[in-house]
């Protein structure tokens, strides 16, 4: 679970949150990072909690059990928020590769590429997807440092003085757009409960809040540190009015790392495996959609909907391809613009299953599980 | 999704296949969009931009390596007479047609990916570089790591220059702005750090300048520039040397015919403010620059000691020189001098090697608003020339010697300083300083900063802590002090 | 003689496992068979673990429910286990008579008068001249040991009348009948209720000095032991007949084994017999615990196949799956093709290009992987054994490994692993960043290889392609050419025919350095099915490098790495212990750690049962002593 948390948020995070956190608070946007781990930290509780109310489901079935007409929009709205976000992403990676190397493929090509690998894992299954993420997560974590100690050359920290020298309110603005990315975690509760404890049930209700929020816990600081990480050592190359300048400032720190004359001019090789980063989020959103879907349509199993939803997802994704100036607008209005889908949604879901759980429906009631027997989802 | 129950669906089974299928046609159809063929490419090594001949034009020349005489096949296709690299012009309203233009004029497409080099002609950079920058930022083929040079006359004639030891000038140039340091006399300034220094507050840009000199002449260089009694021309900006009676070399014409061997020069360096050219730093001005801005690495340092501290052990009689051009040291002379040493240098002259780093500048501000700097630099010296036999193993003439070593980098920091008043531009970065200890400060001063800095004080504090003698701390000298036992050991 | 039956029986079904669907109801979940086909995805029950937190479930819901496979009695024999069954004789599934004569008549007609099918008969002094015939196949047979344990005690023992022979009926007490065959003149009567046995019995305790003698009650029996090297023996008077083993056959001697040598280790291997094999597993693993379970597979072939485990160390119902798979395909063949149709057979995914068994010809190997908890397949006529479950990482890693020190075995597989990634990515990579990527390049090596590209006329996917493919050809002809010249050939061949490429201005010099390397590089795999996934990968790779570039590297690079996350192998993930992580697995698979440092067995399908126990670092005795002090002083 950690893995698939911090490929959600660091899949995006890392690419455009320097740029736009730093446009708002120029050299103190890794305070603003940190303030978007607080929020983080602090929204990540929803999550332990639907542990708590609904154990052993996720936030969908959990609500599917107890209601159907709340249920069914919850699904769509989340469904059509993640097919978005899925969009987004693909978006993504045809803005970096098209920056970076490819200039002349079209972004037809991204989308397909990245939503026939992401339909093909999430018909794996999330048990496959989340071994990929955390094979992935390794290479990120190793990465990381591995940028820093490659840019030594350039980095000052002189670059970070004047330290809040606008104030406050710049760093907490900057902190949306970051709160915006980081709470993509949060979108995991759709499969939370996936995550069996045999042992949950010898424990009370305090200990399993605590089990369950230490794994939020380590998302939250894994995120938040590399996060950090990233936007400080992009800003200390640069500095923080060149970096507004840039348009993926991540991708211009990655231009310039050189280890001598022999090896520079590296970003296509960084960028081969920050991409695969990028890819597992695809793969996790495009499963949690087909669970929304799946529950929008009373499905019992997700997978049968991953390869169906290719097509609203190319569809989305091209009609959605924005240039990439108006993409920046767009993802500094990001924290006002996901936060009810991934804060106030879960919240109120959250609320209604607390609200409602004396009322589990009976099985029998329920829609038969698909019979194929590839689609009976393996232990 | 149901079935009917002992019905093996056998769609499922081809559905599983659709990904790989749907990927293999994928990969069928797609274009190759950016498959580009080594061979199908010009890898261009340096770039020039001048002024063009219609006004906002500009002539971007490009030096292209000849990958099929250099790196091909061994083979017949090699040889002597077709060049490594040549060099192509093309004149445009903007960089970008130029070099479509000269993609049309190669045959093959422009590719700056190896671009190390831009040189920039003094011209075009006095009409502001901002719009080349901005071209050089959009393109994904220009980086941050290459650098930037103003060119004094044309670049093209930069570019043009052959039969170095290094065969192509954008590598000449390249490992000359690496070992800046060893001249001390410029700096070397990437794309990078250009446009950092022109977007952050309190500081205005530089860069090195390039010149193309002929090697076999009297000519020097601009070492000598402070010892006028070695025959050396005093600095002058933007006046390329021109020897006389040299006919000037044509851009074609092949180095063997005629023509004297030329080859490039990377010194001095160009202030800018903002992005426009507002003139040059030669010489002292230069060093006491890249002192101010970089520290010393490796620099060579050529000190005259002042007469009253020339120590009384030592007599070496001063060659006879020529009236008008006579130095400021006395000496005092000694008989008993060998015969033909008249033609020995003036006693009193030691160069050193200096080690140091970024000095500290700490912006002092008073309450009542007054302002001063305070620079602080740290130099660990290795003596390379010793003229005049000092004994180094003499607590007093050591000190005497760290003495005038830190008063000739002083001075030289003071004279870049004041050029830099007198250009009204902040290269060095007070005012970047001040910005980041004081941002308040700096927000009621940064109208009028570079007037202002001109009028505030600044201390400079030179302190060399260790000087490092080599290997021998004197020179053997029959018959003087030295061979007389414990003299030398004193 | 016909020969042909008038009908033709439906084969029998095996046992629960492979029954057919229930009528008038849907099947349970997660049973679904058909005959014929392998095993599907899903269906298998797995050892049960504990679903570990991070290693996420799929929807949740409907997981299959276990099958109710054969109940396993201790000593008797595996229920299930399919009946002989020939298309041929219906006569063959008739009891046996209690004339000798008739038996020995009726195993000609089924053997079909087969020229290697010896019978005689000869009078056994000791039950008053009663008539024995035996029947063997020559060839299969040992005649020295036939001739001296069965021919020889039987002519030479005691006399009727004496000891324990008392009770054995008389001969010349019912009315005579003709025979139809023979030369004797005796009768035989048809034997009383407990007749027969007690002749049998007397034969085989106290007559026949043959060690290891069973009783054949049916056809089945006598045809099976007779096929497998044993001699029958048909008395008069009894419907049962004694098998005796006299088993010799042709075989190879144990050598070591080709493709897998290591320096220093043990040299045995393999051999087509079954008993050989399962003798070299004795051999090295003498323990009570090491169990072998006997199926034959093949309706009409009837070949012994062994499934080897240790008690108490594999998980029983691993046991239970390889015996429920095994035995569901054992009566789908007629005839059974030898191993590699058996893997084929019983593998998880038989899509996938990866193999999830894992095949050795090593006993000292098998019996390492056996004591770690694996089960083993031996047949007979193949020296491979097969080992389940299998983990990706066994493919990297050799027995030369365990032989040598940690530091060496660890360099060697982190080459390994190196060496891995470079025979699958090599070419792609050149092709990626010489038709995309040219700036990654360094200059001169750039400038170099674009003056070696101005020649030649082909983009560089075809020319990284026509390289590949024509190693290919050279590696699959250098395996028809005698074995010392095999391999040196593919290599030098390449690097030759690439020579006169490049000086006939086809390919670049560049190309030929990266295909050779790969080449190398693809040798240092020591399994070799891996070895033929990843070539065969490559090919795929390449076209993708030369469209996508980079890109197109890293997207192929995330589809093979979801394809291997999804495998599993009998139940356990392929990639384990990498992801899902088991950190004391670890021990053994980038890097080999001491021996004195893996206590513990493989998580998954043991628990990570220990198997040594602490402090056996080597040091002084002196230390360990007083550690050992100071650990019971602690008590």
């Amino acid at each position: 679970m950690w893995a698939l948390g911090t490929h959600l948020v660091l899949g995006t995070a890392t690419i455009y949150a320097p740029g736009i956190v730093t446009q708002f608070a120029q050299q103190d946007a890794w305070l603003a990072v940190l303030l978007a781990g607080m929020f983080l930290a602090a929204g990540g509780t929803l999550l332990p909690l639907l542990t708590l109310a609904a154990p052993g489901k996720g936030l969908l079935r959990a609500l599917e059990e107890r209601t159907t007409w709340l249920a069914r929009p919850v699904a769509l709205v989340y469904g059509l928020f993640l097919l978005h976000l899925e969009a987004l992403v693909t978006d993504e990676v045809s803005t970096l590769w098209q920056q970076a190397t490819m200039a002349q493929t079209p972004a037809t090509f991204f989308i397909v590429t990245v939503g026939l690998l992401a339909a093909g894992a999430a018909r794996a299954g999330l048990e496959t997807i989340s071994r990929v993420a955390t094979l992935v997560a390794a290479t990120l974590i190793v990465l990381t440092p591995l940028m820093v100690i490659l840019g030594l050359n350039m980095i000052h920290f002189d670059e970070f003085r004047p330290v809040l020298a606008t104030g406050w309110e710049p760093v907490l603005a900057a902190s949306q757009p970051a709160t915006g990315f980081f709470n993509e975690v949060l979108l995991l509760a759709l499969i939370w409960g996936n995550m069996g404890d045999v042992r949950a049930a010898s424990r009370n209700r305090g200990q399993r809040f605590w089990q369950a929020y230490r794994n939020v816990l380590l998302i939250v600081l894994t995120t938040t540190l590399i996060s950090l990480v990233v936007t400080g050592v992009v800003i200390a190359a640069f500095g923080p009015r060149e970096v507004t300048r840039m348009l993926i400032p991540t991708l211009e720190y990655l231009r310039v790392i050189r280890l001598g004359e022999f090896l520079q001019r590296l970003e296509s090789g960084t960028l081969f495996f920050w991409t695969w980063s990028i890819f597992v989020k695809a793969a996790i959103l495009h499963f949690l959609a087909c669970e929304a879907w799946a529950v929008t349509f009373g499905l019992r199993d997700a997978k049968v909907v991953s390869l169906t939803l290719l097509g609203p997802l190319v569809f989305l994704a091209l009609s959605l391809t924005r240039d990439p100036v108006h993409f920046q607008n767009y993802i500094m209005v990001w924290g006002f613009v996901s936060f009810p889908f991934e804060v106030l949604l879960l919240a109120v879901s959250l609320f209604f299953i607390w609200l409602l759980q004396g009322r589990v429906r009976p099985p029998e009631s329920r829609p038969a599980p698909s019979d194929h027997p590839r689609k009976v989802a393996r232990p | 999704m149901r079935r009917k129950p002992g019905q093996e669906s056998r769609r499922v089974g081809l559905f599983s296949l659709l990904i790989p299928i749907l990927g293999l046609l994928l990969l069928a159809t797609a274009g190759c969009w950016d498959h580009l063929e080594m061979p199908d490419v010009a890898w261009i090594l340096g770039m020039g931009i001048d002024l063009g001949s219609k006004p906002g034009w500009y002539r971007v020349t490009a030096m292209v390596i000849n990958t099929r005489t250099t790196f091909g096949p061994v083979g017949p296709q090699g040889s002597a007479t077709e060049p490594a690299n040549f060099v192509v012009s093309a004149e445009a309203p903007s960089l970008l047609e130029a070099s479509r233009l000269l993609t049309a004029r190669l045959g093959r497409r422009a590719y700056y990916v190896f671009a190390d080099v831009i040189i920039i002609a003094g011209d075009v950079a006095k009409q502001g570089i901002a719009p080349l920058e901005d071209f050089f930022s959009r393109d994904r083929q220009f980086r941050r790591a290459q650098r930037f040079l103003v060119a004094k006359g044309l670049a093209s004639d930069i570019l043009d220059v052959r039969g170095t030891v290094e065969e192509r000038p954008s590598i000449l140039i390249t490992k000359a702005l690496d070992h800046a340091g060893q001249t001390g006399l410029s700096e070397m300034v990437t794309k990078g750090q250009f446009e950092q220094m022109m977007s952050n507050p309190g500081q205005d840009p530089v860069l090195p300048v390039v010149e193309r000199v002929p090697t076999e002449s009297q000519n020097v260089g601009r070492f000598s520039a402070t010892l006028p009694e070695l025959g050396g021309t005093p600095a002058e900006p933007s006046s390329p040397p021109e020897p006389e009676g040299v006919p000037p070399e044509s851009p074609s014409s092949p180095i063997m015919e005629g023509g004297v061997r030329s080859t490039l020069q990377v010194t001095g360096l160009a202030a800018f403010r903002n992005d426009e050219l507002v003139g040059f730093f030669d010489g002292d001005e230069t060093y006491g620059l890249v002192a101010l801005r970089r520290g010393f690495n490796n620099t060579p340092l050529t000190v005259t000691l002042p007469p009253d501290q020339t120590p009384p052990l030592v007599r070496i009689a001063p060659p006879s020189l020529p009236p008008g051009k006579g130095s400021s040291t006395q000496y005092h002379s000694v008989p008993a001098t060998p015969p033909g040493s008249s033609t020995r240098p003036p006693a009193g002259r030691l160069s050193a090697l200096l080690f140091a780093s970024a000095p500290q500048i700490q912006p002092l501000v008073t309450p009542s608003g007054g302002l001063r700097f305070r620079v602080i630099l740290q130099v660990n010296a290795t003596l390379t020339e010793v003229w005049g036999g000092y004994d180094l193993l003499n607590t007093e003439v050591l000190n005497k010697v760290k003495r005038s070593i830190e008063q000739e980098i002083r001075r030289r920091i003071q004279v870049a300083l004041d050029r830099c008043a007198k250009l009204q531009v902040d290269p060095v970065g007070f005012g970047l300083k001040l910005y980041r200890s004081h941002p308040q400060r700096w927000s009621e001063v940064q109208q009028h900063w570079p007037q202002l800095l001109a009028s505030t004080p600044i201390d400079i504090r030179v302190e060399l802590r260790t000087l490092n003698p080599g290997l021998s701390v004197g020179v053997p000298m029959h018959g003087r002090r030295g061979t007389e036992g414990s003299n030398l050991r004193r | 003689m016909n020969l042909l039956p008038e009908r033709v029986l439906p084969p029998q079904e095996a046992g629960p496992v492979s029954r057919a669907v229930p009528p008038g109801g849907r099947t349970p979940p997660g049973r679904r068979s058909r005959p014929g086909r392998p095993f599907r995805r899903g269906q298998q029950p797995g050892p049960a673990h504990g679903p570990k937190q991070g290693e996420g479930l799929g929807s949740g819901q409907g997981l299959g429910r276990p099958t109710p496979g054969p109940q396993i009695r201790p000593g008797a024999p595996v229920e299930g286990t399919p009946p002989i069954y020939s298309l041929v004789d219906r006569a063959s599934r008739t009891p046996l008579s209690y004339r000798v004569a008739e038996n020995l008549q009726r195993i000609k007609v089924i053997l079909g008068n087969s020229a290697d099918l010896v019978t005689r008969t000869l009078h056994v002094p000791a039950l008053s001249g009663r008539l024995v015939g035996l029947s063997w196949l020559e060839g299969l047979v040992d005649g020295v040991r036939q001739s001296e344990y069965i021919v020889a005690s039987l002519q030479k023992g005691k006399s009727l009348q004496e000891g324990p022979a008392r009770n054995l009926p008389e001969q010349g007490s019912a009315p005579r009948e003709v025979q139809g065959i023979g030369e004797t003149s005796h009768v035989v009567t048809r034997p009383r209720p407990r007749e027969s046995e007690g002749l049998v019995d007397f034969l085989r305790q106290h007559l026949l000095a043959a060690s290891d003698v069973s009783l054949g009650r049916t056809w089945e029996d006598v045809l099976k032991a007779v096929l497998n090297g044993r001699t029958a023996l048909f008395v008069d008077g009894a419907d049962q007949a004694l098998l005796v083993e006299t088993r010799e056959v042709p075989a190879r001697s144990v050598a070591e084994p080709e493709v897998e040598s290591v320096i220093r280790g043990a040299r045995d291997g393999f051999t087509e017999d079954l008993r050989t094999n399962t003798a070299l597993l004795r051999l090295h693993l003498q323990s009570p615990a090491l169990r072998f379970e006997e199926i034959r597979l093949g309706r009409q072939s009837q070949v012994p196949c062994n499934i080897a485990y240790v008690a108490g160390v594999a998980h029983p119902q691993l046991v239970q799956e390889v015996r429920s798979r095994l035995l569901r395909i054992a009566s789908r063949y007629s005839f059974n093709l030898g191993v590699g149709a058996l893997e084929q057979l019983i593998e998880d995914h038989p899509f996938s290009l990866f193999p999830t068994i894992h095949h050795s010809e090593r006993p000292d190997k098998i019996v390492a992987q056996l004591v770690e908890g694996r089960v083993a397949i031996i047949v007979q006529g193949t020296p491979m054994v097969l080992t389940v479950p299998t983990l990706f990482w066994e493919f990297i890693q050799s027995p030369e490994d365990y032989y040598e020190r940690p530091y060496l075995a660890s360099f060697v597989r982190m080459l390994r692993f190196i060496m891995l990634a470079t025979s699958l990515t090599l070419p792609s990579l050149y092709v990626a960043l010489v038709s995309f990527h040219h700036e990654m390049v360094p200059p001169p090596l750039a400038l170099r290889i674009a003056g070696g590209r101005e020649a030649v006329p082909f983009p560089a996917v075809f020319e990284a392609l026509l390289m590949e493919f024509s190693f290919e050809v050279l590696r699959e002809a250098g395996l028809r050419l005698p074995r010392p010249l095999g391999q040196t050939i593919s290599i030098v061949g390449v690097l030759v025919i690439g020579q006169a490429a490049v000086s006939a201005g086809i390919v670049s010099p560049v190309m030929v350095v990266v295909v050779a390397l790969t080449a190398i590089a693809s040798f240092t795999t020591p399994s070799y099915s891996v070895a033929i996934s990843l070539r065969l990968l490559r090919f795929p790779m390449i076209m993708v490098a030369g469209t996508a570039g980079l890109y197109g590297i890293a997207w192929f690079t995330l589809v093979i790495s979801l394809h291997l996350a999804a495998l599993r192998s009998f139940g356990v993930p392929f990639l384990s212990p990498v992801v899902p992580f088991f950190g004391e697995d670890w021990k053994d698979v980038f890097v080999r750690a001491p021996w004195w440092a893996m206590r513990r067995r493989p998580h998954l399908y043991t628990r990570g049962s220990r198997q040594a126990t602490a402090g056996l670092v080597p040091q002084p005795a002196l230390f360990a002593e007083r550690a050992r002090r100071g650990n019971r002083e602690k008590e």
